[in-house]
């Protein structure tokens, strides 16, 4: 009787331990907002039509210099050389109103121009040199200061749209009347040989990967007139491909200068095709603001204003303000500490460390460059790698912990023992950071903090989590250990993945090595740099991995495939296996359904609601554990004016684009002498380096 | 003398042929490839989805054979090395002789100033510091060149660009030339915007190079004062100048000769520490470039050709010991 009664109050109290151990565990918590500093930028929220309309204008105006190149009769009359209806910004968005002509933009980039072929997938050596030079059907990057009901992609070279009433049809009307920068008609006939002869012939890779699927499985394009033209989807109301006629998927090429080097029409191989305008090649049409006239390899690409570009201000002056672009040939990192030195004009800041150092030498009056940070849209996330049927490392202990991770408990665990506070720290002390429980980024246009389930620190929380997951220090050196039937009952060992390029990669994957051991975890950093770092990522050979999101965390309606596993390999941390299947969870499946729902939504408030959705699902359930967000700082120079404020350096675009430069101005007495062709404009297309200006 | 230098040259031959298998085995041995980093390229900058980015990372693959065995892909690149243009490079998508034209001329510029400028200072330093041993000069030269040889180059080059960009704010950073100037045909003007730009490089290395030169200079001067011949100079009634100059310096000097067959290389690798940090277009800059993204092709090439550079200054060592020194004889 005694023993009887001896076991039941040892099951008693285990059974009391137990629930004590589950009541400890990890117990969702209210988010701290972030904190607020001076130096971030306020955006003034604005509707689309308070941005741009389309318009004849009474009387047009461009530069001096361009007056009398025209009255040389080297150049047709503006008004010639504008469509019926240019894109006119409203004065009321501009935050230093109407510009005046004159000055450059110098930037410095890492990249090197591979050539001119941007359609069959040569890079300009980015940077926003090929922001600059695509115009696109639509337009996002300025969407970071349009309202949230009225949120969808800005009008560009298509100035307008209507669905079918069944929604399977899409009307585009084109600018009418739009010239490419040699003067050539800009129609239908370029829309429709991108996307017959680029995106539909398999044998051509546009730069960004456009493909049919990128707009909808089964989706078709027609030529309607020389300026209308109308796509059939399978799908009704598939609004979110407006996003992807935008940079970098729907950017037209011009089709006179291509259409003769395409295999269709001439002898070329498609490799010729692709290589048929090598980066000495100068003056390609483009319907950017400003075209290539040089190119110095490994050391500059000089751009000028293209003078048959579509758009004005409210006076009738034919933007952009700026005569010139220069791109230095350099290195990325060299990008911030030119524009800080006032050599280079502009620099996306994103390395946290350099935030305090970088705005005290700004606050310096005599400082060549200020810096303008933009909403919190850098952030990082402790991503689990999912998959236990094959991609990966299939060895005895990475299955082992790959099971672990997609037991919530574990995953509990695991957001628990993350201090966020201290890791945000670890990269800048000051109001930069924010606490980040995953999911859409707080602060952003689809972010719902009801709907964000946030597990605080707490290691006795993240202990007890581990305890459930059944994992216990069973030889008592501190780090916890699988069951006995699981990989030999070893200490739990786990592989975090990180960026050795990033001293922010580096120092948050250093954090969580340090909090995984608070918690009885062995963390082992598996820092890789560049090349060698996408392999192991794309290859799944990590259990955890320390990465910087992208727009699906910022925006949801860009690279929405990325928040959850909706194709074979959409996902960074969990890929289809070698039977080509992806082996999703059950609050997986939640997730991707919410997205397919998300991707089909034609109403602005089924998506918030459905985003909404999303985010509880995925913060529940740790899908991924939030570790911090931070603004970047755009560094830009002091002497330029209509930089709009809070203009983050990445959200549907980069700030190249966001801050839209055409209407950037410099005020005249602050102008600079730095214009390298002054006067000139340029030449014919395929003209030599510097050779063929207009003058 | 001839005779030696087609011996040593004909002996390169094979050196050579095996540098570039091992240095091509090794570029490859490490995961990832260029196409990796096309891919990366498309989902930071040109925000393309994760398929897209992969798809066009094994399209590149296909078009470029890096999909192929690593022995054809080697002896694909041997071709284009023997025909002399060295194949092309993914990342400059140029004929990589090109670059090489490009990079190499202003990079031995730099380090030849360097090295000149190290060797002459630091060898004039390690006579004043032995001939003056134990005096405050002594002491004064041999911390420096103590904070020369202990203080890592990029460390030296990261505070130095520091304190201009960030504190002093100079304009002249990141290239070899200003934009301006990089469009004017050679003048005094032109060399001097030149000067502005790698004062700082020249700066970093020659005080490392110093360093090593005047604690070698300074070390072998002492050891050559005390022997005998130096002593007998001096009973002869030699001024102890003379003495130093005209006896112990050249005989103290033999062991630089013989290190210049290294110091190429230490040059080259404190060109590509400095140059990294300042952003030059160097051949120091393309090889760590190339190695981060893959464009293997150029980082086989670079460093077949930094080989070669280590080969010649062997060469040239030799030649620079036999005319010091009588006693040596080259190919007897």
């Amino acid at each position: 009787m005694k023993t009887i009664t001896g076991l039941m109050a040892a099951m008693l109290a285990l059974g009391v331990s137990a629930s004590t151990a589950l009541a400890d565990g990890a117990t969702a918590a209210q988010l701290p907002d972030p904190p607020k500093f001076d130096a971030q930028g306020k955006v003034t929220f604005v509707g689309v039509g308070d941005i741009l309309t389309y318009a004849a204008l009474p009387a047009y105006n461009e530069p001096e210099f361009v007056k009398a190149l025209e009255k040389a009769g080297k150049l047709p009359a503006l008004k010639d050389r504008l469509p019926k209806e240019p894109m006119v910004y409203k004065t009321g968005n501009m935050k230093d109103g109407i510009g005046v002509y004159g000055d450059v933009m110098r930037h410095v980039i890492g990249g090197r121009p591979e050539g001119w072929n941007y359609w069959a997938g040569q890079s300009q050596g980015w940077g926003g040199i090929d922001i600059g030079l695509s115009e696109c059907l639509t337009r996002t990057g300025p969407l970071f200061q349009v309202k949230a009901e009225e949120l969808q992609p800005l009008p560009n070279l298509a100035k307008g749209w209507d669905w079918s009433a069944d929604g399977h049809q899409l009307t585009m009307h084109l600018i009418e009347g739009a010239k490419w920068s040699d003067g050539e008609p800009f129609s239908a006939d370029d829309v429709m040989f991108y996307w017959e002869k680029n995106v539909l012939d398999t044998n051509v890779h546009p730069l960004n990967g456009a493909n049919p699927g990128t707009f909808g499985e089964g989706t078709t394009l027609e030529k309607v007139d020389a300026n209308t033209v109308k796509w059939t989807f399978k799908n009704a109301f598939p609004t979110q491909v407006l996003y992807a006629m935008a940079y970098g998927t729907f950017c037209p090429g011009p089709a006179h200068i291509l259409a003769p080097q395409h295999p269709a029409n001439s002898k070329n191989t498609y490799d010729q095709f692709k290589n048929a305008f090598p980066p000495s090649y100068m003056d390609m049409p483009t319907m950017g603001a400003w075209v290539v006239v040089d190119h110095k390899p490994d050391n500059i690409v000089v751009l000028r204003r293209n003078p048959y570009y579509w758009k004005v201000d409210e006076k009738g002056n034919q933007l952009p303000y700026l005569n010139e672009m220069q791109y230095r040939l350099s290195t990325w990192a060299d990008r911030d500490v030119q524009a800080v030195a006032g050599t280079g004009d502009f620099s996306n800041l994103e390395q946290a460390e350099n935030y305090v150092e970088s705005l005290k030498k700004s606050a310096d009056p005599a400082a060549p460059a200020r810096l303008e940070f933009g909403q919190r849209t850098i952030g990082y996330a402790l991503e689990f790698n999912y998959s236990a049927n094959g991609w990966g490392d299939t060895d005895d202990r990475s299955v082992a912990v790959h099971n672990l991770n997609r037991d919530l408990h574990f995953r509990k665990a695991v957001t628990s023992m993350l201090d966020r506070q201290r890791l945000g720290e670890s990269l800048v002390k000051g109001p930069f950071t924010a606490i980040y429980p995953g999911g859409i980024y707080p602060g952003t246009s689809f972010y719902d903090k009801a709907s964000t389930v946030y597990y605080p620190y707490s290691v006795d929380a993240a202990k007890a989590e581990l305890a459930a997951a059944g994992l216990k220090d069973s030889d008592g050196d501190g780090v916890v250990n699988f069951p006995k039937d699981v990989n030999g009952g070893k200490n739990v060992e786990i592989t975090v993945l990180g960026n050795a390029d990033y001293q922010s990669d580096k120092s948050l994957v250093e954090g969580v090595i340090a909090m995984g051991e608070k918690a009885g975890l062995k963390v082992i950093p598996k820092l890789l740099s560049g090349k060698d770092h996408d392999a192991a990522r794309d290859a799944g050979k990590f259990d955890w991995q320390v990465l910087r999101q992208g727009s699906e965390v910022i925006t949801a309606v860009q690279d929405t495939g990325h928040l959850a596993p909706i194709g074979p390999n959409t996902t960074y941390f969990h890929q289809a296996g070698t039977d080509g299947k992806v082996d999703v969870m059950d609050f997986e499946q939640k997730l991707v359904d919410t997205v397919n729902k998300f991707i089909g939504a034609k109403d602005a408030k089924d998506r918030i609601e459905l985003m909404k959705e999303y985010q509880k699902i995925a913060t529940e359930n740790v899908y991924t554990a939030g570790l911090t967000v931070y603004p970047g700082a755009l560094i830009i120079n002091k002497r330029f004016a209509n930089v709009a404020p809070g203009a983050p350096i990445f959200m549907y675009n980069w700030a190249e684009d966001n801050i839209i430069r055409e209407r950037v101005f410099v005020p005249a007495d602050k102008q600079s002498k730095n214009e390298l062709f002054p006067d000139t404009l340029p030449g014919k297309p395929g003209s030599a380096p510097g050779e063929g200006l207009l003058k | 003398m001839l005779r030696y230098l087609a011996y040593r040259i004909l002996a390169a031959i094979p050196v050579l042929f095996v540098m570039t298998l091992i240095t091509f085995a090794i570029i490859h041995s490490t995961p990832g490839d260029y196409a990796d980093y096309v891919a990366q390229q498309l989902r930071v900058q040109g925000h393309a989805t994760n398929e897209a980015a992969l798809a066009a990372a094994q399209q590149f693959r296909i078009d470029h054979g890096l999909n192929d065995p690593l022995i054809i892909q080697y002896f694909r690149w041997m071709k284009d090395v023997l025909t002399g243009n060295f194949g092309t490079s993914y990342f400059f998508n140029r004929p990589i002789s090109e670059v090489l034209a490009q990079r190499l001329p202003p990079s031995l510029g730099l380090v030849i100033t360097v090295h000149v400028l190290g060797t002459i200072i630091g060898v004039s330093l390690g006579i004043i510091a032995a001939a003056r041993q134990y005096s405050w000069i002594d002491t004064l030269i041999s911390f420096v060149g103590f904070l020369g040889i202990t203080t890592p180059k990029f460390l030296f080059a990261l505070v130095l660009i520091y304190i201009l960009a960030f504190k002093v704010g100079v304009q002249e950073l990141g290239s070899f030339y200003s934009s301006y100037w990089s469009y004017q045909p050679m003048s005094f003007g032109k060399l001097w915007n030149l000067i502005l730009h790698v004062w700082p490089i020249i700066l970093v290395g020659v005080l490392n190079g110093i360093s090593y030169n005047m604690r070698m200079m300074r070390g072998n001067l002492l050891d050559t004062l005390n022997a005998q011949y130096v002593e007998t100079a001096r009973a002869k009634g030699l001024s102890y100048g003379a003495t130093v100059l005209k006896h112990a310096v050249p005989n103290a000097l033999h062991p630089l000769a013989a290190y210049q067959s290294a110091v190429m290389r230490y040059m080259i690798e404190g060109e590509i520490e400095t140059s990294v940090i300042f952003g030059i277009p160097t051949i120091g800059v393309a090889i760590v470039l190339s190695m981060g993204i893959g464009d293997v092709l150029v980082t086989a090439t670079l460093m077949l050709i930094l080989g070669l550079v280590q080969i010649v200054g062997g060469i040239v060592s030799d030649l620079l010991l036999a005319w010091l020194d009588p006693r040596v004889r080259l190919g007897e």
